[in-house]
């Protein structure tokens, strides 16, 4: 979206005036920020019906504490810093619903709340606000809950289930040597695993929806899908388990919509490329390598922090050139 | 030249008079430290082995040290004059530096205990491995096959490190103790 | 130079941890309970005051050229001997410290202050700058040890707090969370001291 701005500029007339130093935005656009995250908030919406579909209201309970608590945090934290409070632009809703996709369905009631409340309060907030936040706020709750309640955040529901048994994830399984469920399966989500990482179809058809209206584009989800299936394959991955890495975990939701997060992804082009091939190569190694079945999350974190130093080389050297 | 003598010799004074401190309160302390060693060793070796006549500490240890160097020490334990076991203390490595840790076998070859002996594991999370629920799960098992325990998840470092170690002190004993 | 003055310096104006600083290895390491923040900041402080009157005392003697070594000399010999009295009459904590009782030695406190403050004083103000930035350095231990240890286990010097089924944080026990708590206090100490000032 960034980039759209920036090509117009090519044919602005206006470009001289603008080296006069100011800082940027130079250009306006109709786009804002609630504006496009309400757009995200819809994408998303196929993926949280799904979940509720899936994991009953257990799912619906997840959404409901994470969302909550995003919004609310993000109120109370801002009127004791005595600033605006910013609720309306609808970032932390979008927080909390990533949030709450990363969560296995059934975690005990703080779980949700701890982690929305870290991500907006620790992540975005104290690093000054929308835009300013170093990684993605709701990744960033994910590995704090990780590290604080490990067991609770990789015990994971199986679908439909009736008594709530637990269940392997797909990419647990591959690492265990289980049976895995089929692909058709996966695809449409019905493979246990957590709220939003279930089915790639209803991911696909928010995806969709965001790049018809241009909120994202393709570069990064699918640079960094390709890179991380590449990896796999280098790394010894039988060809036909590759879909299972595709699908099995958390790699739609996160090339999709958190590696396409605007503060805390490179801005130029080249940037963006390096970014997606680095969390994708991040991707593969933790999934084969390391001791976590999923790496989607820790390598996109990795690459958020990685982002400044990206950014430095990639900076484009001239004034109103696009590459 | 003769100003840098004399710094010289400053720095000398200085080291001399902090090397006079260090000894007096080396020896101000070296009996009690060793008595607080030996009666942690007792403390662990009467936990595992309860009541005991006497330790008697293995002959040839140096050996052994030579190709097991994380070896501390290690005691046969003597109870109305029969061999009730040995007790074999050595160091593994975990989250935060060495863990002391000794290893009490019977003399059929059974682990009667495992207790940590000196470590600085992290307090809540890897010194989870110091607690019986994880230690008493080596209880029992025969030194003859590789031990197998469930390591604590969330404290993995740390229980691998007590199993590491105790598997070294199962490959000490059956090289060097059962005959 | 009042003493009521370095006093306020050591502990509020220019406190080691949350304005300075300084000596964050420790810090951060040794903050996972109450006991250990303690007895490392009693530690700290004891070298504290030993080092400063001591090298305050030589501070005409030592030339220029060689404070630095002679500083770490004073300073390690000090270190020393309270490891092997710790070892000898506080064994358990001895051992929870583990390498960052010796440690101290580099821990750039102390070598500050001896630069900075009883390389150009008398005696008497060292040793009170020494006490004054040594509490000031347990205040800082203490308060993160107290936050971590409560919300990190659930106990407070190891008495539980909240009953057994408290959702203890545990990140808040791993470095990231020492990280993480630090920053936090030392924003809420700097709001609460720049508002007096």
């Amino acid at each position: 979206m960034k980039e759209n701005i920036v090509e117009n500029s090519g044919s602005n007339v206006a470009i001289p005036d603008l080296l006069i130093g100011s800082s940027s935005p130079h250009i306006r656009t109709e786009e804002t920020v609630d504006g496009i995250m309400l757009d995200v908030i819809i994408a998303l919406v196929p993926a949280m019906l799904g979940s509720i579909y899936f994991f009953g209201m257990e799912a619906a309970k997840v959404l409901i504490l994470s969302i909550g608590a995003a919004v609310i945090s993000e109120a109370l934290i801002q009127k004791v810093f005595k600033k605006e409070v910013t609720i309306k632009d609808l970032s932390a809703v979008v927080t909390g619903i990533l949030l709450a996709f990363n969560l296995p369905s059934g975690v005990a009631w703080y779980i949700p709340i701890f982690g929305s409340v870290f991500a907006i309060v620790i992540v975005k907030q104290l690093f000054g606000g929308i835009g300013h936040n170093f990684m993605n706020p709701a990744l960033a709750g994910r590995a704090a809950l990780v590290s604080s309640w490990p067991a609770a955040m990789t015990t994971f529901i199986a679908p439909r289930a009736i008594d709530a048994t637990t269940a392997a994830t797909p990419l647990a399984l591959m690492e265990s040597g289980g049976t895995l469920p089929s692909v058709m399966d996966m695809f449409m989500g019905n493979i246990p695993g957590s709220l939003g990482e279930t089915s790639a179809l209803l991911l696909l058809i928010g995806a969709a929806y965001l790049l018809y209206k241009g909120v994202i584009d393709l570069k990064i989800p699918v640079i960094y899908i390709g890179t991380t299936v590449a990896m796999l394959f280098v790394l010894g991955v039988e060809p036909g388990l590759l879909i299972y890495h595709v699908l099995g975990g958390g790699l739609i939701l996160g090339a999709f919509f958190m590696a396409t997060d605007y503060a805390s992804v490179p801005v130029s082009s080249n940037g963006k490329i390096i970014f997606a091939v680095g969390a994708g190569l991040l991707t593969a190694i933790i999934r084969i390598k390391g001791g976590y079945p999923e790496g989607v999350s820790y390598s996109i974190l990795l690459m958020n922090v990685a982002t400044p130093v990206i950014e430095r080389y990639t900076a484009p050297k001239l004034f109103g050139r696009v590459d | 030249m003769k100003e840098t003598m004399r710094l010289a010799v400053i720095l000398l004074v200085i080291a001399s008079v902090a090397g006079a401190i260090l000894a007096f309160s080396n020896n101000a302390t070296a009996g009690r430290i060793e008595e607080i060693n030996a009666q942690i060793t007792q403390e662990a070796l009467s936990d595992i082995f309860g009541n005991i006549d006497e330790a008697k500490e293995l002959a040839d240890q140096d050996k052994m040290r030579e190709e097991y160097k994380d070896l501390k020490e290690i005691f046969e334990i003597i109870e109305n004059g029969e061999s009730k076991g040995h007790s074999l203390t050595v160091f593994s490595n975990g989250y935060d530096g060495a863990i002391e840790m000794m290893v009490g076998i019977d003399s059929e070859g059974n682990i009667m205990g495992v207790r940590l002996v000196n470590h600085s594991e992290t307090q809540g999370i890897g010194s989870k491995a110091d607690e019986p629920e994880f230690t008493d799960l080596f209880n029992d098992q025969n030194v003859e096959e590789e031990i197998e325990v469930q390591l604590i998840s969330g404290a993995t470092i740390s229980s691998e490190a007590v199993l590491k170690g105790t598997n070294y002190a199962r490959e000490i004993y059956n090289e060097y103790v059962i005959d | 130079m009042k003493f009521s003055q370095i006093m306020k310096n050591g502990i509020i104006k220019d406190n080691p941890i949350f304005v300075q600083l300084v000596g964050m290895c420790s810090v951060l390491a040794v903050t996972t309970s109450v006991q250990n923040s303690l007895a490392m900041g009693m530690a700290v402080t004891a070298v504290l005051i030993g080092s400063n009157l001591v090298v305050s005392m030589l501070r005409n003697i030592i030339p220029n050229t060689i404070r630095i070594p002679a500083f770490v000399v004073i300073i390690a010999t000090f270190v020393t001997v309270i490891e092997m009295f710790m070892e000898a009459y506080a064994q358990p904590i001895y051992q929870a410290l583990g390498i960052f009782l010796p440690l101290i030695v580099v821990n750039c406190v102390i070598l500050s202050r001896a630069e900075a403050f009883a390389f150009n004083n008398p005696p008497l103000p060292s040793v009170v700058d020494g006490l004054a930035v040594g509490l000031g350095f347990t205040l800082g231990v203490f308060a993160l040890g107290t936050v971590r240890e409560i919300l990190g286990v659930g106990t407070f010097l190891g008495i539980e707090l909240f009953g057994s089924n408290f959702p203890a944080i545990g990140m808040l026990i791993m470095p990231a969370g020492a990280f993480i708590a630090l920053g936090i206090l030392v924003g809420m100490f700097n709001a609460v001291t720049d508002k007096k000032a």
